[in-house]
């Protein structure tokens, strides 16, 4: 199949995609957002890059403690280093935030799960989840879901809150210049 | 090297992943949907009409929320803006399971909604909604005080970003065609 042939056959969102990105960025991307670990080829197809370059890709990514790998059955397989992915998220969130906005995002993030505690009546967003059965309506159930998937990602947040702001110092500190 | 439960990273050192359908999966799920926002976000950033997406509540990263440019897209609203949620294998309500998704093989709840300073509103959905069949599905309506229409639409993408760039696609096409 020639080059063009191949062009021809692309869903249109693909030409917008390749036309703001490298092959490199989607690559990255589509490794970064992955929900289970995948193959360089499932990863090449998604990203609409040749298989041999993306597993080029890949390997750097690895190399640069941003993937990890797994050999499994049907080959190795790729996905995010949860290490280097929760350290990111703290940089991100020392990046952007002084010590004093760390700490009354934590409060907002208390405030909004004491609300949850007296509205649903329950201590956990397991015992939420817990409280939905077959008498309530499709509707309500579906809020208590997701209010408890919100419940569980806000604690998430409070724990990468509580760890920036216990080592901002640390997380903050740069050489100082040389006289 | 991996004896096939755990994974290896750069220096070698094996761990292992909690597994991604069961036991101790809402811990790893929160971490999950954190990462995957933030890659969606950092992949709206390079969507060329967007003008700035971050992640709300501020702390919180509980949805993406992204300035637009909707002159991009033919409009003649002055603002616009969109929204979008994703969750990782989401709960159902009794009754609803992924037996009932059709159109598409992922597995996460989403949600890309657009708005705009019109009140004209649409967005792609993949979610179980008591108006259409198969949880995948368009909704859109010209003001808040009117009821959504519903169409049933197909997606190819299976990863989120693949996703969120064939729904930016989709919304293009029925904006420009509105």
């Amino acid at each position: 199949m020639t080059d063009s042939e191949e062009e021809n056959e692309e869903p249109a969102y693909v030409s917008r995609w390749k036309a703001a990105t490298t092959g490199f960025d989607r690559v990255r991307s589509v490794a970064s957002s992955l929900e289970e670990p995948r193959t360089a080829g499932w990863i090449a197809a998604e990203a609409y890059v040749s298989e041999p370059t993306t597993r080029n890709h890949l390997n750097r990514l690895v190399d640069l403690g941003v993937l990890v790998t797994e050999e499994r059955a049907r080959g190795t397989t790729y996905y995010p280093d949860p290490v280097y992915t929760r350290i990111n998220a703290l940089q991100e969130l020392v990046a952007e935030n002084s010590e004093a906005e760390l700490t009354t995002h934590a409060t907002e993030i208390q405030a909004d799960i004491a609300a949850w505690k007296e509205e649903y009546d329950v201590e956990t967003p397991r015992a939420l989840r817990a409280s939905v059965a077959e008498e309530i309506d499709v509707e309500e159930a579906q809020e208590r879901l997701d209010v408890a998937a919100d419940w569980e990602s806000a604690q998430y947040h409070l724990s990468l809150l509580r760890d920036a702001i216990d080592h901002y110092d640390t997380y903050t500190a740069r050489p100082s210049a040389s006289a | 090297m991996s004896d096939g439960t755990g994974t290896s990273n750069a220096r070698g050192l094996t761990y292992r992943l909690r597994r991604a359908d069961g036991g101790r999966e809402s811990s790893q799920d929160v971490g999950k949907r954190h990462r995957i926002l933030r890659s969606l976000r950092d992949e709206l950033e390079r969507y060329p009409c967007v003008v700035h997406a971050r992640g709300v509540p501020e702390g919180r990263y509980a949805e993406i929320e992204a300035e637009l440019e909707p002159t991009y897209f033919g409009r003649e609203s002055t603002q616009a803006s969109l929204r979008m949620t994703w969750q990782p294998n989401p709960r159902f309500p009794p009754g609803v399971s992924l037996d009932n998704r059709v159109r598409t093989d992922l597995t996460s709840n989403f949600t890309v909604h657009y708005h705009e300073s019109s009140g004209f509103e649409c967005g792609v959905h993949l979610e179980a909604n008591p108006h259409v069949e198969g949880h995948l599905h368009y909704q859109a309506r010209a003001s808040p005080d009117v009821a959504y229409t519903y169409e049933e639409v197909r997606l190819d993408a299976g990863s989120p970003v693949g996703v969120l760039w064939e729904v930016l696609e989709l919304l293009s096409d029925r904006l420009e065609s509105h």
